[in-house]
């Protein structure tokens, strides 16, 4: 008997060595979990997956670019959402929070695979700078949607590996816009050509750097800017071709389109259901302000693509799958590359028979038939600010448009300072890194 | 290294065993009280250290001088010295000693005599608790034990409740203690896939509280540190009933009772016309809804259970089978369970006995949608105001209002869950020698839950997707092993040894799957094979195990100096890999001074006993694999798979550890007829758990790291008197407890604040104070609120945030008053919380807002024009974290009044026994908080997030008339 209870504890110890030796079922150890091809490809996915987030273009970075600017107004529970209607922000608001964090968990996730890529096995070249070109790409455009909401931002190229390493200060803008463009550049050289708008490709670097540069004119003041913006949307323009506007909504591969982010069922986003009716199933977070649809023209096909109506109010008529959140969301589409060359060509004061033409592409696509007559820098430039609103409704573009034109102030009565153009840093950022510095003026 | 301990053990017992003398004795030792042969007791000449030890059948053999005197003596019998006489056959009858040494209580692995005890622990009387219709463990155990405090998450059926055993220790690695059934630990906690709004199914709930023989709560490391990396919440033991010999008996119970909300307790709220006068609006309303009533009932909860039990010398039983019933007082919930138990024992010969232990357990939970979601019942009947009908006149839900229509979610949609639980363990003990036990225990906890959701187009959410429906399905099982090796020994009739050694794992799988589905053809078409389109689905699985070391001494001197000494190595999965075992080691002493001889002249004195120990235990609960760096799957795109990196590695992560010291004294005077026993405990965690913050910008939310400190101190103190004991008897049990709290290093001096009540949690500060503006008043000029500007800045913002509350009792405790009176016996039992503060999270959305949502009554005395003095701000002004919405917590509860009845007559039916009784449960609370219950907490289950009253449903006041028969 005695031999017995050894026997129990011999086994028993040897069952509980390997008891403590459990490995995780959902999650692989990060050393091991890209080393070949289909692994890095799983974790580029990874990528544009973090680009789906609510934070980002899953939701709240659509809706706030509208909602701060002068195309959405506040109508539901979420209060934080009225402090951007309201020009008010706090560096406590969680939208703000998490738009912030949603970017960088992008930022991170890219910077990780960058850094595994030439450590995948059997790899050539050509296709590391590709894989790479598709990263960089992403990279870009996360940090051009970070500095044109909170200015100079923390520039993090290399993950953070431990707690230590997890400070660290802000850039400047300029500093920022140099990386953006850098990144763009490499993307642009090594990316290949278009298959797909829901995938990185070499014409999506192009696109992205004719809107960087635009945007970036409008601190820089170098004319060099305005024709790359103008070199870099024409070689876009020659690409693609328009659509119908009303096939572009729901957004799904349209010919017209450059880039976009993919959603579907399982993979959903939350737009349709923020903004759509409480009548349809929506919880109509938001709705366009009062009389919204009198900016379009009577005959505008564009008025009730963008607008729709139902029992309980008007409501945006973009994104409508409100209980599959399927519908995909534009990062960038045809029209604004012609709006940004007639815009980089009016900066430059290259007359209205330059300009105009641009502009009439899209009228005309709207069915609009009487002819623009304006002809001064300063009336076409209007003319542009309006039919960017017209076009680009409820894409996330008004804010930036309004701001970086520095006609905010102007348009909104709750702007009494440009201070409010930015972003507060978030508070939370603020607390734990401790590099951050200082804060944005005003908050 | 076992078998080296092995053989120590039998030198040791041989070593006493040897002697050559003259003659040759024999004879048997028997126990005066049932005639058993006693093995194990000590046969010493007198004089001398030479002896033997009977055998398992009582028989002793040794070689003596003819003139000797024999020692017979043995633990907890009276020792006998017998003159040899030149006799060859001494057989010798022992009888039990004549002090009392109290109750055999269990203790962790074995049990132990009350009076010897030294560490601190406290047993709960179970005998009141039958007639209570609350059936389930954490909610009998509410202010029965000093130090435990029980809250209930909400008064949802079936529902969980948040346990603590002096103070919180913790932030993140969970404070509910753990839970052993019958040497077991158990599954505990809320594995629901469905979210419910914090509405937390509880794992405990299918255990039925009849089948407790007793509970003994652990509360210091000394008692608990034997249960190592797990211990420092405290341990509370459970041992279920078993059959006695030669006693058969069978039980029969049943109660029913209504339950309902305590009308004083209803919010009053605007009625329609109030409503118009508040939004400012003309005309009459054409309807006026009372919401509350609408899903308010009286609900009815019923109790069935047959047991029977027995045994004959070899082979004992007990057998019970229940069936329970509560139909929650708000429409759609309820919570029904059958469940099934066989405890068996079974002696093979005098040395090997085995046993079993099976529980077999069905429940079914339906629940509604919790507080935190748009489709809440509850919520969303205090918020949508009077005018809106229920019906329209076709017939069809009102769904008019920015919130689903209540009635609609409660009726249609179907939120069950089914669990299906088995318990089960083998046991075997053998007796190796007549000192030495080994014993094995085998276990298996398997927890099935099935979830079921399903939301027609008749309700708000269901109408949005054409008809959701939810399938899950978690899969827990946790498979244990128990090995101890127990010797006991008494030398010289004075030195009491019990030593024990033992050897535990545990094996723990968790399985679960989670379909969504949407786009149904027809309402009665629920499950997913009919579903248009499949929204989410995905399986998940988790291991995890726990190897353990543990050993324990007890020592007395005489039964008057008491030593114990525990130690145990766990090992656990969790941990990162440079920390994998942890050690856990505890002390304890006690002194028996009614046993010194100076003591016999305080007559009155019948036992006095100052005990102190000091000991670590740990608390394991953090996450599984928290330490290493992952990438982890899901995040596809484009209709392909995707990986993203989850977190920072850390191979330093480790348990975090509780120093408790601890010491008290137990007197009982007259006969015990006053008992009275105290504690004060001083507890410090450190290497606290916590995921810390990091900046967002490193892509990063938290890591786990260990940091931090947190200290709690308190006094406890149990009083048990006997009032009267004539022809009628009072008799009254008190308890009293406080605690302390106070975070004394977090990261960094880090501050962190959450949940709805902005709990805080600060270095210097209790855990979890609440955080917000001052309230000063209303300005009678502007009708704003006025806040204190602290740092005088001019401007009212974050900066000028205080701390405006503390959640944490100043004292609790409860008394239990008996009065029994021949065949009557009348008991009530007051619960009572004193000096915590609730934030009433309900009214920042029901006072004076602006939006659409109903208001409290108390709106009708706001401010409306310059001059007004009120405290009721303007309409729109007050949407902010201050100290406006804390309240005083601090409740007396009369938790219940019962009225027994002994029947008398029926004996010529078989009935030996025949009770009936009437009790009233949550029969009144007196209380300042103007909610609906100020037990409660919306996130009861978050370690952290206490004290926060936000849309909960509350407890109900239930009457229930039960009878019992025992034949």
């Amino acid at each position: 008997m005695k031999k017995i209870v050894l026997l129990f504890f011999v086994t028993a110890l040897l069952t509980s060595c390997e008891l403590l030796d459990v490995k995780p079922y959902q999650s692989i150890d990060a050393d091991i979990a890209i080393l070949t091809t289909a692994d890095l490809e799983s974790a580029i996915n990874g990528c544009y997956d973090a680009f789906q987030s609510s934070g980002y273009y899953g939701r709240d970075f659509i809706i706030i670019n509208d909602l701060t600017a002068d195309n959405l107004k506040w109508t539901g529970t979420t209060t934080d959402f009225k402090q951007f209607q309201e020009n008010t922000l706090t560096s406590n608001n969680t939208i703000v929070e998490g738009i912030w964090t949603s970017i960088y968990v992008a930022i991170n996730r890219i910077n990780i695979v960058l850094g595994k890529i030439d450590g995948v096995i059997g790899l050539s070249e050509t296709d590391k700078n590709s894989y790479k070109g598709e990263l960089l790409f992403l990279r870009g455009l996360a940090y051009f949607d970070l500095v044109k909401l909170f200015g100079g931002v923390p520039l993090r190229l290399q993950p953070a590996v431990n707690p230590s390493d997890v400070h660290l200060g802000r850039s400047s803008i300029e500093e920022v816009y140099m990386q953006i463009i850098s990144d763009l550049r490499n993307a642009e050289l090594w990316l290949g050509n278009f298959s797909t708008p829901v995938k990185a490709h070499k014409f999506a670097a192009k696109a992205m750097l004719s809107r960087v540069y635009l945007y970036r004119f409008s601190f820089s003041n170098q004319t060099s800017d305005l024709d790359s913006a103008i070199y870099y949307s024409t070689s876009v323009i020659s690409q693609f071709q328009l659509d119908q506007f009303a096939n572009l909504f729901p957004a799904n591969r349209s010919t017209e389109s450059i880039f976009e982010v993919d959603f579907n069922l399982q993979d959903f986003n939350r737009l349709a259901q923020y903004m759509g009716p409480i009548s349809l199933g929506g919880r109509k977070e938001v709705s366009p302000i009062d009389n919204f649809e009198d900016i379009f023209q009577t005959e505008d096909v564009r008025k009730a693509v963008t607008i729709k109506t139902a029992s309980d109010g008007k409501y945006c008529g973009k994104y409508l799958d409100i209980s599959g959140g399927s519908d995909n969301v534009y990062v960038l589409r045809l029209a604004e590359m012609y709006l940004i060359r007639a815009e980089a060509s009016n900066l430059l004061n290259l007359g209205a028979s330059v300009v105009l033409p641009d502009i009439e592409m899209l009228r005309t696509r709207a069915g609009i038939t009487n002819p623009l007559t304006e002809s001064t820098q300063s009336q076409l430039a209007l003319v542009i600010e309006e039919e960017r609103r017209r076009e680009l409704a409820f894409e996330g573009h008004r804010w930036p448009d309004i701001v970086r034109t520095n006609r905010a102030i102007v348009l909104k009565t709750s702007i009494i300072s440009t201070s409010q153009y930015l972003f507060p840093i978030p508070l939370s950022e603020m607390l734990t890194n401790n590099l951050i510095g200082s804060q944005n003026t005003g908050y | 290294m076992k078998k080296k301990l092995c053989f120590v053990i039998v030198a040791l017992i041989v070593g006493l065993s040897v002697g050559a003398q003259d003659i040759n004795v024999s004879g048997t030792v028997v126990s005066k009280t049932d005639g058993m042969p006693l093995p194990g007791v000590a046969v010493v000449i007198k004089g001398t250290l030479t002896g033997t030890v009977t055998d398992v059948n009582g028989k002793y053999t040794i070689n003596v001088p003819g003139n000797a005197v024999l020692v017979f003596s043995f633990m907890s019998m009276e020792t006998q010295e017998i003159e040899i006489k030149s006799r060859k056959v001494i057989n010798v009858i022992l009888k039990d000693v004549a002090f009392d040494l109290g109750e055999v209580i269990v203790v962790g692995y074995t049990s132990e005599s009350s009076r010897l005890v030294s560490s601190s622990l406290s047993s709960v009387n179970v005998e009141n608790l039958q007639s209570m219709p609350t059936k389930t463990i954490d909610g009998i155990l509410q202010g029965q034990s000093p130090g435990l405090l029980i809250n209930q998450n909400s008064g949802t059926p079936g529902g969980g409740m948040s346990v603590r055993i002096r103070g919180n220790s913790s932030i993140n690695a969970g404070n509910q203690p753990l839970f052993v059934i019958d040497g077991i630990p158990v599954t505990t906690g809320n594995f629901g896939s469905v979210s419910m709004g914090g509405q937390g199914i509880n794992a405990l709930s299918d255990i039925n509280p009849n089948d407790i023989e007793s509970i003994t709560v652990l509360k210091d490391a000394s008692a608990t540190a034997i249960y190592g990396a797990r211990g420092a919440n405290g341990v509370i033991l459970i041992t279920t009933k078993r059959g006695a010999k030669n006693k058969s008996m069978l039980n029969f119970s049943m109660s029913y009772g209504l339950q309902m909300l305590p009308e004083e307790r209803k919010l009053q709220l605007l009625n329609a016309e109030q409503w118009y006068e508040y939004k400012g609006l003309s005309g009459t309303p054409t309807h006026n809804t009372d919401w509350l009533d609408e899903i308010f009932r009286v609900a009815p909860t019923s109790n069935v259970e047959l047991s029977a039990s027995g045994g004959n010398e070899n082979t004992r039983y007990f057998v019970s089978g229940t069936y329970y019933k509560q139909d929650g007082i708000i429409i759609g919930t309820s919570y029904e369970r059958y469940s099934g138990r066989l405890n068996l024992d079974h002696k093979l010969n005098d040395r090997l006995s085995i046993g079993s232990s099976v529980l077999l357990t069905y429940a079914q939970n339906d629940r509604v949608e919790g507080d935190q979601t748009l489709y809440g019942v509850l919520p969303n009947a205090i918020s949508i105001p009077a005018i809106y009908p229920v019906y329209n006149e076709d017939g069809t839900y009102n769904e008019d209002h920015f919130y689903a229509n209540p009635i609609a979610v409660a009726n249609e949609a179907a939120n069950q869950s089914f669990s299906y639980r088995t318990m089960g363990n083998i046991f075997a003990e053998y007796k190796i020698m007549s000192n030495v036990t080994f014993s094995t225990k085998w276990s298996t906890d398997i927890y099935n839950l099935r979830e079921h959701s399903y939301d027609p187009v008749t309700t708000r959410q269901g109408a949005r997707y054409n008809g959701l429906g939810i399938e899950a399905n978690t899969s827990v099982t946790n498979v244990v092993a128990n090995n101890l090796l127990n010797y006991k020994k008494t030398i010289l009739q004075i030195h009491n040894f019990d030593v024990l050694l033992g050897q535990s794992f545990e094996k723990y799988q968790r399985r679960s799957s989670y379909i969504e589905a949407i786009d149904f053809p027809n309402p009665n078409l629920q499950y997913i094979a009919s579903a248009g389109q499949i929204r989410a689905a995905e399986t998940r699985a988790t291991d995890r195990g726990l190897s353990s070391y543990f050993s324990q001494i007890r020592y007395n001197y005489s039964y008057k100096y008491i030593v114990g000494l525990t130690a145990r190595f766990d090992g656990s999965s969790k941990f990162g890999k440079n920390n994998r075992y942890g050690f856990f080691p505890a002390l304890s002493i006690a002194w028996r001074i009614s046993e010194e001889p100076f003591m016999k002249k305080y007559k009155s004195i019948s036992e006095l006993k100052l005990k102190g120990g000091i000991g670590l235990a740990g608390n394991d609960g953090i996450g599984d694999f928290a330490s290493i760096a992952l990438f982890g799957g899901g995040a596809n795109y484009d209709d392909q798979s995707g990986i993203y990196p989850i977190q920072l590695e850390n191979p330093d992560l480790r348990w975090e550890t509780t120093r408790q010291i601890s010491a008290g004294f137990e007197i009982g005077i007259l006969k015990n007829a006053i008992s009275i026993s105290a504690d004060l405990y001083h507890n410090l965690t450190r290497d606290l758990l916590f995921y810390r913050p990091l900046p967002p910008s490193s892509g990063y939310s938290s890591i786990a790291e260990n940091v931090g400190m947190i200290e709690n101190k308190g006094f406890e103190i149990d009083i048990s008197t006997i009032n009267i004991d004539r022809v009628w008897q009072w008799k009254t049990g008190f308890n009293f407890s406080l605690n302390r709290n106070k975070v004394l290093e977090l990261h960094g001096g880090e501050e962190i604040t959450v949940g709805r009540g902005n709990n805080l949690i600060r270095e210097g500060k209790p855990l979890g104070v609440f955080y917000g503006l001052n309230y000063l008043g209303v300005d009678p000029s502007t009708g704003n609120l006025i806040y204190q500007d602290v740092n005088g800045d001019g401007l009212i913002n974050n900066e000028d945030y205080v701390i405006t509350g503390n959640p944490n009792p100043k004292f609790m405790g409860g008394m239990l008053n008996t009065f029994i009176y021949g065949k009557f016996t009348f008991s009530f039992f007051l619960q009572y919380v004193y000096g915590n503060d609730i934030y009433n999270g309900t009214r920042f959305f029901t006072e004076v807002s602006p939006t659409e949502d109903n208001q409290l009554v108390s709106v009708l005395d706001r401010w409306s024009m310059p001059g007004d003095e009120t405290g009721i701000p303007r309409i729109g002004d007050g949407q902010r974290w201050t100290s406006r919405f804390i309240e005083d917590g601090s409740f007396l509860r009369i938790k219940h009044i019962t009225i027994h009845y002994q029947l008398g007559g029926f004996s010529k039916f078989g009935i030996n026994q025949a009770k009936v009784y009437f009790s009233v449960q949550n029969a009144f609370t007196f209380t300042k908080y103007s909610g609906m219950d100020p037990d409660i907490n919306y996130a009861g289950e978050s370690t952290v997030i206490m004290g926060t009253d936000f849309f909960t449903y509350p407890s109900a006041r239930t009457y229930t008339l039960g009878i019992s028969f025992g034949f």
